[in-house]
């Protein structure tokens, strides 16, 4: 998502330490290969992740019991920066002794990383009591802040945008962020639909009807993080210590693993006794903790675009849409009343080729991959890649595709026509600086905790972007973490031992497994194309979207959660109350707090039951009663007539 | 038993109004005890002997620091251990996961429980406030809870009690017969740089001494911990009446050990050291565990019972010759935690959680 591909390259091991081990592998090869290792690993290939794998297993007999002064990675870049040190490759194999520390640059909490996980756990931990009260934390950001500091909250959407969901809303409304929010430039979504159109027949289409209090809101990540930030300057002031334009050249364990050095510019080392990367997909903290991730490349990357469009006299713009397509998941995503941003994600030809088309030529491709059907839009997209010709040929312009659509064929839809998919409306126009792709990667870190180390969103883990949910997994990490640091603080413990700190991967590590494995699936079920999971997946959907339980459940897991506490902070009534005016409501009830007949529960599900049991008891009693009077009646008969034969 | 044995300032408050009755409850404790390891010294055959052999070696300032309920053989053995002390995944694993188990105790006792006399700096209770009990409770135990209190951690072997007891603010001490230990202790606290300044500052410190040693320097302490001790020394009685000595009043004394049934025979010994080798075979005695109760009765009969320690505050605590509350804690292998067990005194389910490793508390009188 960062577009920074470039890598840092670890250079492993001193002589004494080569000297110990030579007998594994040899030194230089460690280094090659753990270059080639990191390389590969943003290589989007599935190939190479394989080999990558492999070459893994042999990374450890190098690595192994090599602790403190003589495990060191050089080359540590910051989350957004790592092209400095990309080029070389030679070996290092003096390891310069860590100068005194002193106590000012003595710190508890180390986080590396001042984006939205690194500034959210900063201010976590500003929330709890006792780390606020005993704890020097230290913020390492490589790149300035003063963008983020002075976003003013008006002008053209940034194309970083992420929706944030009603638990983790709730939860920055009682850290005290949210109220710092610029709240104009956040959009609720009330509503969302989904649907896929396999064949002109079949349109299968699940809508989430409003719940009383928004799914999510988008949000632009630097809207979030400004918040944040500005959160930190209120209450954090000798507490939290923001160091900007530092870059971690190196890491380095103290002596008995007490506590991690970092070298941030010529001879300035700071300590702390826990480092908490919160460096993003390519993290420098994971590396130094040498945690292996797994995981694949989707063979997809995601377009991202701000659309504007006019400003419906009908509808509030507060519905999300997602369709999917058999190259992957289209959708569009509301930010205010006449503009909404896109996440197309494609094949990379494809995504190349939607970027190199003019923004009037975007405008009506991304029409039609909203309203045109399948077939029709994959032989247009077909005929796009092949004007495009790897990027040398001429990209189609607005009328060429306007006269593509008219000339191919669109197969008869379905005449019922209650079954049409609910349509985002049509943009007419694209905000060309914000067009932009990056490349989509499942992965997964094995830990998250290392020697000393701790790692938190992105760098623990990336997710395909079709649920939402990189930013809340993140956010719900940073929550997770800094209960048990306070936990652990609270009882006097150390806060970078493993034993403290288990508890964070204990919860966190297969909640995000279980998220990460669903989106992965449902990326690759909602782009099969084949008749059986066709009707699969189009009865499924129908089944899904006619059980309102069930989508509450899933609505809960991939947005808003059902039993949420109700905002306490008097200046944030705009996330409880629906923006929505009841009488612009077009999907269900016309008054959202209306019920429909009783309401159930496990009283009524108890009640049911009893019921049930006893007309079963009544229909299974009156059936013997038939049948036993049936067969005395028979035998009596019988009798009868042989005694009358006799 | 012999009233010279106790200090003077017990002495002062212990009064007997039932002499007849107290004499009979000695008799009780005499017996429940003949078989404890609070009657283990081998040269005594009853109690009463040994704390007559105690009294003369207190009386006589000299020879006090020659007495020690410090067994030679139990301090080789944690010699020889001490280098795995700060191995979180080593032979001290199961060490390291109750140490959190451990502060809370102490958390809910020092902390939070504080008895009316000790209700200096508590926020009032308004009616305004009054949603907010439960977020008052824990806001006495957040921060540096131990601000400023004087901290005891005898048989502190590596440091994990002392070095959480020092973060949390407390001004600690901790005491081990084995100078390997002490050594460890030293190296690990030095490497930290927290703690480093805090033994610059005095604010903690590892000695190479017993608690007799101390007892008769006439150290007090706030806090006087002694965690998974009591099972190792020789003459456990005498070992907590030292203890006790060192509490100041308002302070309180918290112990932790292994009760002597067969459940904890079963997982400490049978389990943990032959079958799963978590812990060294060898590194307990099953004859040295000590029930909850016979510490609870020690401390009401020998220790000056409710005139010198406060009697538990649970309103549904009736017990009449039991000072002290014990809790136990138990393991969860499936979370890898240890757990305090909760349970009302006096039930099944309260004594099937002290039946392994439990908690014990005291608080002397003001």
């Amino acid at each position: 998502m960062r577009g920074s591909n470039s890598l840092a390259i670890p250079r492993v091991v001193s002589k004494s330490l080569v000297a110990r081990k030579s007998k594994v592998v040899a030194p230089s090869s460690i280094s090659r290969q753990s270059g080639y290792l990191h390389t590969s690993t943003f290589i989007n290939n599935i190939n190479t992740c394989r080999s990558r794998n492999a070459i893994a297993s042999a990374i450890p007999l190098a690595s192994t019991s090599t602790y403190s002064p003589t495990s060191t990675y050089k080359g540590i870049g910051s989350r957004r920066n790592y092209s400095s040190s990309s080029s070389s490759t030679s070996i290092e194999n003096e390891v310069e002794a860590i100068p005194d520390i002193s106590e000012d640059d003595t710190y508890d909490i180390v986080i590396i990383g001042g984006a939205n996980a690194g500034l959210a756990f900063a201010c976590a931990l500003l929330a709890q009591p006792t780390i606020a009260s005993t704890c020097k934390i230290l913020l390492l950001e490589g790149s300035s802040l003063d963008k983020t500091r002075n976003w003013s909250g008006q002008g053209d959407w940034e194309n970083r945008v992420s929706s944030l969901t009603w638990e983790n809303i709730s939860w920055l409304e009682s850290i005290g962020v949210w109220k710092h929010i610029e709240e104009s430039r956040s959009c609720p979504v009330d509503e969302m639909v989904i649907w896929s159109n396999p064949s002109p027949r079949s349109n299968p289409t699940i809508h989430f009807p409003p719940l009383g209090h928004p799914m999510a809101r988008m949000t632009e990540n630097m809207n979030l993080q400004r918040a944040l930030l500005k959160r930190i300057e209120e209450v954090g002031k000798g507490i939290v210590d923001i160091k900007e334009q530092s870059k971690v050249k190196s890491m380095r364990l103290g002596p008995g693993e007490r506590w991690v050095g970092l070298n941030i510019g010529e001879d300035k080392w700071v300590r702390g006794s826990l480092v908490v990367g919160a460096d993003g997909p390519n993290s420098p903290v994971r590396l130094f903790s040498k945690i292996e991730t797994y995981g694949h490349a989707y063979n997809t990357h995601a377009v991202v675009a701000t659309l504007n469009h006019p400003i419906s006299p009908l509808y509030p713009n507060t519905t999300a849409f997602q369709r999917f397509l058999p190259t992957g998941p289209i959708a569009f995503l509301p930010l205010s009343e006449d503009s909404s941003t896109m996440v197309w994600s494609t094949l990379p030809p494809h995504a190349t080729a939607l970027k190199r088309l003019s923004p009037e030529a975007l405008t009506t491709m991304v029409n039609a991959g909203y309203q045109l059907p399948e077939s029709t839009l994959t032989s247009l997209t077909d005929k796009m890649i092949e004007r495009d010709n790897l990027g040398k040929g001429i990209p189609l312009t607005s009328e060429e595709i306007n006269e593509l659509i008219a000339i191919l064929p669109i197969p008869s839809t379905n005449t019922n026509s209650t079954d049409q998919a609910i349509l985002p409306p049509t943009i007419t126009s694209i905000h060309s600086p914000s067009v932009a792709s990056f490349p989509l990667r499942l992965s997964h870190a094995n830990e998250y905790l290392g020697t000393r180390t701790a790692l938190v969103g992105d760098a623990a883990h990336t997710i395909h972007p079709l649920a939402g949910q990189g930013l809340n997994q993140g956010l719900a990490d940073v929550r997770c973490l800094s209960n048990v640091l306070e936990e652990t603080r609270r009882l006097g413990g150390d806060l970078g031992i493993k034993t403290n700190l288990a508890d964070y991967p204990r919860e966190r590590y297969p909640l995000n497994h279980l998220i990460l494995s669903t989106t992965d699936k449902l990326h690759y079920i909602f782009r099969a194309r084949n008749g059986l999971i066709n009707w699969l997946r189009g009865t499924g959907l129908e089944i899904i979207n006619e059980i309102n339980p069930l989508k509450k459940i899933l609505m809960g897991g991939a947005g808003a959660s059902p039993n949420s506490p109700t905002s306490t902070t008097a200046g944030s009534s705009v996330a409880t109350a629906p923006k929505r005016n009841e009488k612009q409501r077009e999907f269900g009830r016309s008054i959202s707090t209306d019920t429909l007949g009783p309401i159930g529960g496990w009283q009524m599900t108890a009640a049911n039951g009893v019921e049930s049991w006893f007309t079963i008891k009544g229909v299974a009693k009156m059936a013997g009663g038939v049948l036993g009077g049936v067969a005395r009646e028979g035998i009596r008969r019988a009798a009868g007539s042989l005694a009358s034969r006799k | 038993m012999t009233k010279s044995s106790l200090p003077r300032h017990i002495l002062l408050r212990h009064s007997r109004p039932d002499v007849s009755r107290s004499s009979f409850r000695n008799i009780i404790i005499a017996r429940s005890i003949t078989s404890t390891p609070f009657h283990c010294a081998p040269s005594s055959s009853t109690p009463r002997q040994s704390t007559q052999s105690q009294s003369t070696s207190t009386s006589t300032s000299t020879s006090a620091s020659t007495f020690s309920t410090i067994n030679e053989s139990e301090i080789s053995h944690f010699s020889k251990l001490s280098s795995q002390w700060w191995d979180e995944s080593g032979e001290f694993k199961l060490l390291h996961r109750m140490n959190p188990v451990r502060i809370e105790y102490i958390r809910q006792k020092v902390a939070l429980n504080a008895s009316p006399p000790d209700s200096e700096g508590e926020v009032e209770w308004t009616f305004e406030t009054r949603h907010r009990d439960l977020e008052r409770e824990t806001s006495k135990g957040t921060g540096l809870w131990l601000d400023g209190m004087r901290c005891l951690d005898v048989g502190c072997g590596g440091g994990l009690l002392s070095e959480s007891l020092a973060r949390l603010g407390g001004k600690v001490i901790g005491v081990d017969a084995s100078s390997s230990n002490i050594k460890i202790a030293l190296t690990h606290s030095q490497q930290d740089p927290t703690l480093s300044k805090k033994i610059d500052q005095g604010t903690l410190e590892f000695r190479h001494s017993s608690a007799e040693v101390l007892r008769d320097n006439g150290e007090q302490f706030d806090v006087v911990c002694a965690m998974e001790v009591l099972e190792h020394v020789d003459q456990p009685n005498e070992f907590m009446k030292c203890l006790g000595e060192m509490v100041k009043p308002g302070g309180h004394l918290i112990i932790s050990t292994i009760s002597r049934t067969p459940l904890s025979q079963l997982l400490t010994l049978t389990l943990a050291e032959d079958v799963l080798k978590l812990v060294t075979p060898g590194t307990h005695t099953y004859k040295k565990f000590v029930k909850p109760e016979e510490l609870r009765r020690f401390i009401y009969s020998d220790m000056g019972g409710f005139e010198t320690w406060y009697q538990n505050s649970d309103a549904s605590d009736i017990r009449k010759d039991e000072v002290g509350e014990t809790r136990g804690i138990i393991y969860d292998p499936l979370k890898g935690v240890w757990r305090l067990w909760n349970g009302v005194q006096g039930s099944f389910w309260k004594g099937l959680g002290e039946g392994c490793n439990y908690m014990f508390h005291a608080r002397k009188r003001l």
